[in-house]
């Protein structure tokens, strides 16, 4: 990745996911991450475009050339529509790619999927398309497994010079064994909510996104 | 030019009334000499994926070239001769040795008897499985039965070599080796596409991907991992 991206906050990874999504503008993107994340992340609007300019810097996204622009503009309230022109983002190929390590990180880094099961929370809270962000969810997570066990290491038949050194491969090989054991258990919650998001997409329509009669 | 190609291949399976989606638009690239393992749970799709790849089955849509040539176009239930599929559960021949068992495609081919020997030696020696060749093949335990069936998938010769997961039933000190062992006959120059359902089958390949409900979800190429010793040496592979 060409520009060196500092990006501690939450807060722009989420809109880097929301504008990776779609291409999208500032108020958009605080109604759309309201939606998301709603409870978990709730960012004044002041921070979505702290956010875009920092991303922007950082090239992981990109401004549409207005004349470009045909999007439909459904949230936007009529008072502002006519104030300035919107300034809609897109991700560049530098931004999804960081995105996707990023996800892969935080899930790689959060042995209790914490992160993972607040985001499912979010989006099952959200008024719709959950089945969809659901799915995506899951998604990105078997690829964070997938890359994770891809990277560790096969072991390669060699002949150990000294009994220490033979010792201390074979706790290396113990330690390896005790991080794919976490794998194949992650595996298995990855076919099994799967087979569960499926199911209740089935019980909820194929979509899954309609709302819930009252 | 890919060494395989799926493209959009699509297979259903009939089972009495019902008609299930078994794949659904895969695509995927073997490239020469590359380790591909598959990951996915049993009923994923992942075997009639490597029976429609490797032109054991036709896809109902979609195709599948091996070394450019539609693999359609082939008729019968042989073979390519480009391609090996290794059946560790299908080793068997009726009163005879694992090395007749391992030499059978190749008398099939025409090659002469001796010879055919000789090249059968060579290959369960090759697979860490010299020591089976004069058994029954009722006598082999699980991991021998995959080297047997390795060896007898490269007797011919092939450029692809086909596994379904090769770690199946191995007992758990073994299944590295048996691993490492696919990944030199890879680095041999024969491509490997396998599949697996644990973590390790994944671990050191050149390719990942991630198969459930017959759809290809994820594909990973890892940087080059790092190599750690296996247990002693001389366990073969």
């Amino acid at each position: 990745m060409g520009a060196s991206v500092r990006m501690k906050s939450a807060v722009n990874w989420a809109v880097l996911g929301l504008v990776i999504e779609r291409p999208s503008y500032g108020y958009e993107l605080f109604q759309r991450l309201e939606r998301r994340y709603g409870g978990v992340l709730e960012p004044p609007i002041s921070q979505i475009y702290a956010a875009l300019d920092a991303l922007e810097r950082a090239a992981l996204i990109e401004a549409l050339p207005a004349e470009r622009i045909e999007l439909p503009e459904p949230e936007e309230p009529p008072r502002r529509a006519r104030r300035q022109p919107k300034v809609h983002y897109r991700a560049t190929a530098a931004g999804a790619r960081a995105f996707r390590v990023w996800v892969a990180e935080q899930m790689r880094e959060d042995p209790q999927h914490v992160e993972l099961l607040r985001r499912l929370a979010a989006a099952a809270g959200a008024s719709s398309d959950r089945v969809g962000v659901m799915r995506e969810l899951v998604d990105h997570y078997e690829q964070a497994c997938v890359e994770e066990a891809s990277r560790t290491p096969l072991p390669q038949p060699r002949a150990a010079a000294t009994p220490a050194a033979a010792a201390g491969e074979l706790v290396e090989r113990l330690m390896l064994a005790a991080r794919r054991g976490l794998l194949d258990a992650q595996f298995t919650w990855i076919d099994y909510a799967r087979r569960e998001i499926e199911a209740f997409a089935g019980r909820d329509g194929e979509q899954g996104d309609e709302p819930p009669r009252a | 030019m890919s060494l395989l190609a799926l493209e959009g291949v699509t297979k259903r399976a009939r089972l009495g009334r019902r008609e299930r989606l078994v794949l659904k638009h895969a695509t995927l690239r073997v490239e020469a000499g590359e380790l591909v393992s598959i990951w996915g749970v049993p009923r994923s799709g992942r075997t009639t994926l490597l029976r429609v790849a490797s032109g054991l089955e036709a896809p109902d849509a979609g195709v599948v070239r091996f070394a450019g040539r539609d693999l359609a176009e082939r008729h019968g239930d042989w073979l390519d001769e480009g391609i090996g599929f290794a059946q560790p559960d299908r080793v068997s021949v009726a009163g005879q040795a694992v090395a007749d068992y391992v030499a059978m495609g190749l008398l099939a081919g025409g090659v002469a008897p001796q010879e055919a020997r000789a090249r059968a030696l060579e290959q369960l020696d090759r697979t860490g499985a010299a020591a089976c060749a004069p058994l029954p093949p009722q006598e082999l335990d699980a991991t021998e039965l995959v080297r047997v069936a390795l060896a007898q998938a490269l007797a011919r010769g092939p450029r692809l070599l086909v596994v379904d997961d090769p770690t199946r039933n191995v007992d758990p000190l073994e299944r590295q080796s048996v691993l490492a062992l696919l990944r030199s006959i890879a680095d041999d120059g024969v491509a490997v596409l396998m599949t697996t359902g644990e973590a390790l089958g994944v671990a050191g390949v050149d390719r990942a991907l991630a198969i459930s409900d017959g759809e290809l979800r994820t594909e990973v190429v890892p940087a080059q991992a790092p190599v750690v010793p296996l247990r002693g040496s001389g366990t073969g592979g």
